[in-house]
């Protein structure tokens, strides 16, 4: 039976075993996709950690074994990461009986059979890596007695011993070469017949012979066990393959060493990887701090669908260094990489690359000189970031200009306050949970509703506004899709001042709205269905007082049924109280002195990603803009003052995930800032 | 009427008289103490003694409805400003025969808002200021007239109010009479204290980065800076018009912020008008921001190009109907009012 039929029945069998080997890997819809080559043997709980930040590992194999509870930890951490083993293909450490932690190692070690080492015509082992033998991946390494080749054993190895753990997504095999003869000068007897094979004869018996290893990893251990390679790239094996990683971008060995050369090739794989397809840019750097050399690699790999990894050098891959690109969610791809210097060309050469993401844009100057761009009618917003704030100073931009061999990830400029309430015209300033400001303030202002409005904007599940909008104005609640009215009502008939709006929906329907009477009226809480239905009423503080109430909804407690959060208006304590849908206090608690009578502006906003909604605080009018964030018995979780500390203007707070990080972020609204 | 007394003087006379003729004499004589009585009470009615005291009521008669003085008080103004005073004209007449001396005419407040804090300014030798708010006119002549002026000055206890009422008390005596008379003074409005505001930013003054774009200006690249009109009144406004011209070489962005009126732009005039119908008293909530684009050419190198010029406004003031108006200049890439790019106008040539 030929080895080609051999094939084939093995295929035909892990065909019907595939469904039991393996679950296939999610890529990641969002960008930039992060890869960590971390081959230490063991990596500590610290380590593991941070390592789940990632979104595709690359660790060695002896890590299932010396710090396997550091694995699961990964996994339980991130269940999307995507954990490939990593294990040279083609040599193993001499003296590797020596090594305490090399488990796996030494359990290949012990199958290796002397007809299996790559030898030269004097029969002597070759070494390629110090400390390395090399290993005979061709059809001429001799039969061991149970009349297998390398090319044989080592997916039985990898299937057996790594897949069948669980632990892992699919297998790195180092030093995927598709030619040999440029090892030991030439000098080698791949078929053991004491004669130096020719170059073209010696490459053609490596390659066919890896090929025919890689084709039964993948038959063995099925079509969803993801396989890397690594070196030069060699397209016949990658309809085998997933991808391959480009060490040391761009490598001297890839494609003329050039960086349109390397790039040509990581454009090139995904036409024929195996899917999904995981290419891998890799650069490493001495220096950590290096980061004109990790945007430049970064923004090369945005250019593809690859992930990106950065580390120290080729003798260390180990780091967990992590840099302010890596943290800004670019989002899904929005178009392909087109060179702004030669709009017209698809020509992979030199020049300033770029890419759309929904959320920003990568941009990369691969040309011998500094480049200037004018942004047409386009404004970008740059990262704000502490490691290099000469770029990421977080400036908005009109222009750009790019060092040669430099690479920058801008941010779009997206001015929309989706799924909470804002006041239309108000200057806001946006935050994370510690007061840190994470993008530059702006006007919200939509010209579709009057200045001084609350307005909620209604996002689709891709997080655009889908046209569905309540806005209250001048004593009227206003429910609309574009320009079509769905619902007018006047939740206090004569009352034509401002209120106070929140609401529960979908991204098609509005469920419930509250209502809070503005400035002038009195305390009184309206719940409204998303019909007009009148649900409940009832006054949240005195009702003698006339400084309005404000109002916010949702699930604070997290027993599944909503509740309404109240903060009052101007001539009270600044006390916050927590009703249920029909009126009924559950708790309160003074959100700032009770001497302070300016009113309490309230926002809910899960802002620190735990699940539960937090409540968020902000002075009225005369207070100083001090924002308190409490969790549901009123205990203080943060604060910050969001402005300068001597404006008593009054601030208007609202939370919402503006940056796709899975926190709300703390959005600080006020009227006039000078 | 006889048949009432008859039959009264019949029962009488079965019941009493015919028994007693003491019955009819006593009658008789409590009937006579009525009418003695009744005649009395008439006499002493009428009686006017001729008393030393009453001496003078020998002098001509006074109309006590119609005394002789007549005075009038009016102002010239239909607003005043508070620092400046009021004007009131005091005219007066003397419609009598004789003269009128010494008549005191007192001023006052009559709101809490405002304080009467000083009389001054009377123009006129036939007048005097005297103590408590008080103007003192020496003398008019029988059948004469005249008028003064005077300034009263007030100061205001609360600021949101803009209208003084106040009234005066005349006092004089003639003929040993005594004449008081108390007139409402025409209520005084406060001219309208308007702030209106035009500025440029390019960072907003609590560090906020507003525009875009290279500052100092480059050639050829566009510089996005912030427009702002502010108005704020101490009354209310109607029929707000602010407006200003973009220069060429400036553009108008589609990015705004309106806290209330309409914003529209006539390209070809390329005028900005922001209209605001109603603006209420002591709000801050009626400003305009808008973006501006400024694209510096190679002849504006060194200059300081204008961003908005000839900026005005108008309106009428809803309490008095006056106009108000007012001229708010220019701005320029110097950023005056931008304490973090203030002086970096000037274009350079990359």
């Amino acid at each position: 039976m030929s080895v080609f039929k051999k094939l084939g029945i093995l295929i035909l069998v892990s065909l019907w075993l595939w469904p039991l080997a393996s679950q296939a890997v999610v890529l990641p819809a969002s960008y930039p996709r992060l890869a960590n080559y971390f081959l230490r043997w063991e990596i500590t709980d610290a380590e593991a950690e941070v390592l789940a930040k990632w979104d595709l590992l690359i660790l060695d194999m002896e890590v299932q074994e010396n710090s396997r509870l550091q694995l699961e930890r990964i996994r339980a951490l991130n269940p999307q990461i995507i954990i490939l083993a990593y294990l040279t293909s083609q040599e193993i450490i001499a003296d590797i009986d020596d090594y305490q932690q090399a488990y796996l190692r030494q359990e290949l070690r012990q199958e290796i059979t002397e007809g299996w080492w790559l030898k030269d015509n004097a029969g002597q082992k070759i070494s390629n890596w110090p400390e390395t033998w090399m290993l005979n991946l061709s059809d001429g390494a001799l039969l061991n007695s149970s009349g297998q080749r390398f090319n044989d054993y080592l997916p039985e190895f990898v299937v057996n011993k790594l897949q069948s753990t669980g632990l892992w997504d699919g297998v790195f095999y180092d030093n995927t070469w598709g030619d040999v003869a440029w090892v030991n000068n030439s000098n080698l007897d791949l078929n053991n017949d004491g004669v130096v094979e020719s170059r073209a004869e010696a490459d053609q018996l490596w390659s066919s012979g890896f090929k025919k290893m890689l084709a039964k990893t993948r038959a063995l251990a099925g079509p969803e066990f993801i396989i890397i390679g690594n070196g030069r790239v060699y397209d016949g094996y990658q309809g085998i393959i997933n991808g391959m990683m480009l060490e040391s971008f761009p490598s001297s060995w890839e494609n003329g060493g050039t960086w349109s050369g390397s790039m040509k090739t990581y454009f090139k794989l995904p036409t024929l990887n195996a899917k999904p397809s995981l290419p891998v840019i890799n650069i490493y750097d001495k220096s950590q701090t290096n980061y004109r050399h990790v945007r430049f690699g970064l923004a090369s790999t945005l250019l593809g669908d690859g992930f990106f990894s950065y580390d120290y050098d080729v003798t260390n891959h180990g780091q967990t260094w992590w840099y302010d690109e890596y943290d800004f969610d670019l989002g899904p791809v929005r178009s392909q990489p087109y060179n702004l210097l030669a709009r017209s060309s698809s020509e992979i050469k030199p020049g300033l690359w770029r890419r759309d993401f929904k959320n920003g844009i990568a941009l990369i100057n691969s040309t011998d000189q500094t480049q200037n761009f004018l942004f047409s009618k386009e404004e970008f917003e740059k990262l704000k970031g502490d490691q290099d704030p000469l770029i990421n100073s977080g400036q908005r931009i009109n222009y750009l200009k790019l060092a040669s061999r430099d690479g920058v990830i801008l941010i779009k400029r997206n001015q929309d306050i989706l799924n909470t309430p804002f006041t239309n015209g108000y200057f806001y300033r946006i935050f994370n949970q510690f007061g840190s400001q994470v993008r530059g303030g702006f006007f919200a202002y939509s010209s579709f509703f009057p200045g001084t409005a609350e307005v909620i904007l209604i996002g689709s599940g891709s997080g655009e506004a889908n046209g569905l909008s309540l806005n209250a104005a001048a004593g009227q609640i206003n429910l609309t899709h574009n320009d079509k009215r769905l619902l007018t009502l006047k939740p206090y008939n004569l009352f034509k001042n401002n209120l106070s709006l929140a609401a529960d929906f979908s991204s098609e329907k509005v469920n419930i709205f509250v209502v809070g009477a503005g400035s002038g009226g009195g305390p009184q809480v309206r719940v409204f269905a998303g019909s007009g239905r009148v649900l409940s009423s009832f006054f949240a503080y005195d009702k003698n007082l006339r400084g309005g109430v404000n109002v916010a909804l949702g699930d604070v407690d997290g027993d599944g049924e909503l509740e309404i959060i109240t903060g009052p208006g101007q001539g009270t304590e600044p006390r916050i109280k927590i009703f249920s849908l029909a009126g009924e206090l559950k708790t309160s608690f003074l959100a700032y002195d009770a001497k302070f009578q300016g009113g309490v502006n309230v926002a809910l906003g899960d802002v620190d990603g735990d699940g539960e909604l937090e409540i968020i605080t902000g002075p009225g009018l005369g207070g100083g803009p001090q924002v308190r964030i409490f969790n549901q018995s009123g205990q203080v979780q943060g604060s910050f003052f969001a402005y300068d500390q001597n404006f008593h203007g009054g601030i208007k707070v609202s939370a919402s995930d503006i940056n796709s990080d899975d926190q709300a972020e703390i959005l600080v609204g006020l009227k006039n800032f000078y | 009427m006889f048949r009432f007394f008859h039959r009264h003087w019949t029962k009488r006379w079965e019941r009493f008289y015919s028994k007693n003729r003491w019955h009819l004499i006593l009658d008789c004589s409590l009937g006579l103490l009525i009418i003695i009585l009744a005649v009395a009470v008439l006499l002493l009615h009428f009686y006017r003694p001729n008393l030393p005291s009453f001496s003078v009521v020998k002098h001509s008669e006074i109309n006590l409805n119609n005394p002789p003085l007549e005075l009038d008080f009016s102002s010239a103004t239909s607003s005043i400003k508070l620092a400046a005073g009021a004007p009131l004209v005091i005219s007066f007449k003397n419609n009598g025969s004789e003269d009128l001396q010494n008549i005191k005419v007192s001023l006052q407040s009559s709101n809490q808002d405002f304080v009467l804090t000083s009389i001054s300014g009377i123009d006129s030798d036939l007048a005097v200021i005297g103590n408590n708010h008080q103007v003192l006119i020496k003398k008019i002549p029988a059948g004469t007239s005249g008028q003064f002026t005077l300034q009263a000055h007030f100061s205001a206890k609360n600021q949101k109010t803009r209208q003084i009422i106040w009234q005066a008390e005349s006092q004089y005596v003639l003929s040993g009479q005594s004449f008081t008379e108390n007139f409402s003074l025409p209520t005084l409005n406060l001219a309208i204290r308007v702030t209106a505001q035009n500025l440029a930013y390019y960072t907003s003054p609590q560090g906020d980065q507003l525009g875009v774009g290279p500052v100092p200006p480059v050639v050829d690249i566009p510089t996005n800076y912030w427009v702002f009109w502010e108005i704020k009144a101490d009354g209310d406004i109607k029929n707000l018009v602010f407006s200003g011209r973009l220069p060429q070489g400036v553009e108008l962005t589609d990015t705004r912020s309106l806290l209330a009126g309409d914003f529209s732009y006539q390209e070809g005039s390329r005028q900005i008008i922001w209209k605001v119908s109603d603006i209420k008293a002591n709000s801050d909530s009626y400003r305009l921001g808008f973006e501006v684009q400024l694209t510096p050419q190679g002849d504006q190198v060194g200059q300081t190009p204008l961003l908005i010029s000839r900026v005005n406004y108008y309106g009428q003031d809803a309490l008095t109907g006056e106009e108000i108006s007012g001229s708010l200049g220019s701005l320029n890439t110097d950023l005056e009012f931008d304490r973090f790019n203030q002086g970096q106008g000037k274009v350079s040539a990359e």
